[in-house]
């Protein structure tokens, strides 16, 4: 009787494990949508990472964090899955060898980005936001979401992405500016901003094309 | 002396990311807080940062939203699928806990999955005092009879515990009754295995056949129970006799039933090969030995 009282209980708290797993998904489709750009394969890959919860729950230590725990299964689902290389080859490939320029826009252009009464984007510059983290490479786009979205803290991300905090902060940076650059860049070829002369290292702002589509090529080129 | 973060350079934005992620050390957080508030174009970064966070937020969550309720319940059934899985796997290893623990799992795991369902889609937290009202008011809604449950255990098979038609035999120490493969082979029928169920507070033995090749084949159970422990009956049965034996048939959701009993045993074919079909494979049961 004692064994099957156990029994009873150990399910009870397996069930509240699901739920409290159920309670992740939406966080975790929109960072899937995010990642595989395709909304059958983020389902997929939602349920393939919640499965894979299950199967390891025991794995699992009561009271630290689920959240972040279930980001580490997603994201290890979407590397096996998508990436057999892993991340760290498209870092090679990736705009490393560009050494990303800062003080590439003056506080008057970052003004005029920004909607004062919304503290947000310009609607226009939002529109392009999704575009700009999409064309990010996946491990500086899964760093800016795991931070920028899900608030995970460095050491959460460490964890989830499996590398040093160093790297989290360096992939943060890199991601951070590769996105305000396209929307910098996106922002000037609509004319939302006028462009400026005292960029001075950033060549490609000099020379941005006046028409978006090029400039969408060209960025495509770039990344 | 100065510190190098009061002349902070410009060029070294990381430290305003780490800023903004509120990972600085309150040594640092100071050193930057004063260069902001001398340098315009760090601040305007700083609030730059700001609301390219904010309009990422809006991006990433701007999910299909049609997709989610329906990700939802799919996640739910995967996941309880798997800790079926776990569960079958535990309890194999385990020769003798094994009856206990699926007289115990199935109706548990059973309530457990209403209950989960009834919480994802009401979208409230499945608590203690709730599981219990939702998996009796499931149970209603599902039917007390018997049928039903044959029905669901028929459509829903949980994979076998032998799978040898030689092990069969000695499924009777555990059902109350002699249970033998049945002579499915002469309608052209292949045993796939068995496994005990628990069925109404009783355990019945479950084989589980499939029928016909390819395309056409049809999966098919047969239960053999002890008829005086449970009782197969009701207005939706429907009796006729085949051969020498006396069948009832019941249909549902596409499937049917044909109950039958010989010498005090219980015998219940499920499938959706249809009524006729079905009552007379439960007369080849109720003929064996």
């Amino acid at each position: 009787m004692a064994m099957l009282r156990s029994t009873v209980e150990n399910r009870k708290e397996a069930d509240g494990f699901a739920e409290e797993c159920l309670a992740q998904v939406d966080a975790m489709y929109g960072v899937a949508c995010r990642l595989t750009r395709n909304p059958n394969e983020a389902e997929d890959l939602v349920q393939d990472a919640l499965v894979k919860a299950m199967r390891a729950r025991h794995q699992f230590l009561v009271g630290t964090n689920l959240k972040a725990w279930l980001f580490r299964i997603l994201t290890n689902t979407f590397i096996n899955k998508y990436r057999r290389g892993g991340l760290e080859r498209s870092l090679l490939e990736g705009p490393d060898a560009d050494p990303l320029a800062d003080g590439w826009v003056s506080a008057s252009t970052m003004r005029q980005l920004r909607d004062p009464e919304q503290i947000a984007l310009l609607p226009i510059v939002e529109g392009e936001v999704g575009r700009a983290l999409d064309a990010l490479p996946a491990e500086f786009k899964l760093a800016v979401i795991l931070c920028d979205v899900e608030e995970f803290s460095y050491e959460e991300i460490a964890e989830i992405m499996g590398c040093p905090i160093g790297t989290v902060m360096s992939r943060l940076h890199r991601g951070r500016k590769l996105l305000q650059r396209s929307l910098y860049g996106h922002a000037l070829a609509m004319g939302i901003v006028k462009g400026e002369q005292n960029v001075g290292t950033e060549k490609t702002d000099k020379s941005a094309p006046a028409d978006l589509s090029s400039y969408r090529a060209k960025k495509r080129g770039a990344v | 002396m100065t510190h190098p973060l009061v002349h902070i350079h410009c060029k070294d934005a990381r430290l305003l990311g780490a800023y903004l992620d509120g990972e600085l050390e309150a040594s640092s957080l100071l050193d930057i807080e004063r260069h902001l508030s001398s340098c315009d174009t760090c601040r305007e970064r700083v609030e730059l940062d700001r609301a390219t966070r904010q309009s990422l937020k809006r991006v990433v969550r701007r999910t299909p939203e049609g997709g989610r309720e329906g990700l939802r319940a799919r996640a739910m059934t995967a996941m309880l699928a798997e800790r079926t899985r776990s569960e079958v796997r535990a309890s194999e290893g385990d020769e003798r806990n094994r009856l206990t623990s699926w007289r115990t799992m199935v109706p548990i795991a059973t309530a457990a999955a209403l209950a989960l369902f009834w919480g994802a889609a009401s979208r409230q937290p499945v608590t203690d005092s709730s599981f219990g009202v939702r998996s009796d008011q499931m149970r209603a809604g599902l039917g007390e009879d018997l049928l039903a449950d044959l029905l669901h255990e028929h459509s829903n098979p949980v994979p076998p515990q032998w799978t040898d038609p030689r092990d069969v035999r000695a499924l009777d120490q555990y059902v109350g009754v002699p249970v033998h493969p049945s002579p499915f082979e002469r309608g052209g029928a292949a045993f796939v295995g068995a496994r005990v169920l628990p069925i109404h507070q009783q355990r019945a033995a479950m084989l589980q056949y499939v029928i016909g090749n390819g395309a056409a084949q049809r999966r098919l159970s047969l239960f053999i129970y002890d008829p005086s422990k449970i009782q197969i009956s009701g207005s939706n049965l429907a009796p006729r006799e085949v051969g020498t034996a006396e069948v009832s048939v019941g249909q549902a959701n596409g499937y049917s039933v044909a109950v039958t009993q010989n010498r005090g045993v219980g015998y219940a074919v499920a499938s959706d090969l249809g009524p006729e079909r079905n009552a007379q494979l439960a007369a080849l049961a109720f003929e064996a030995e």
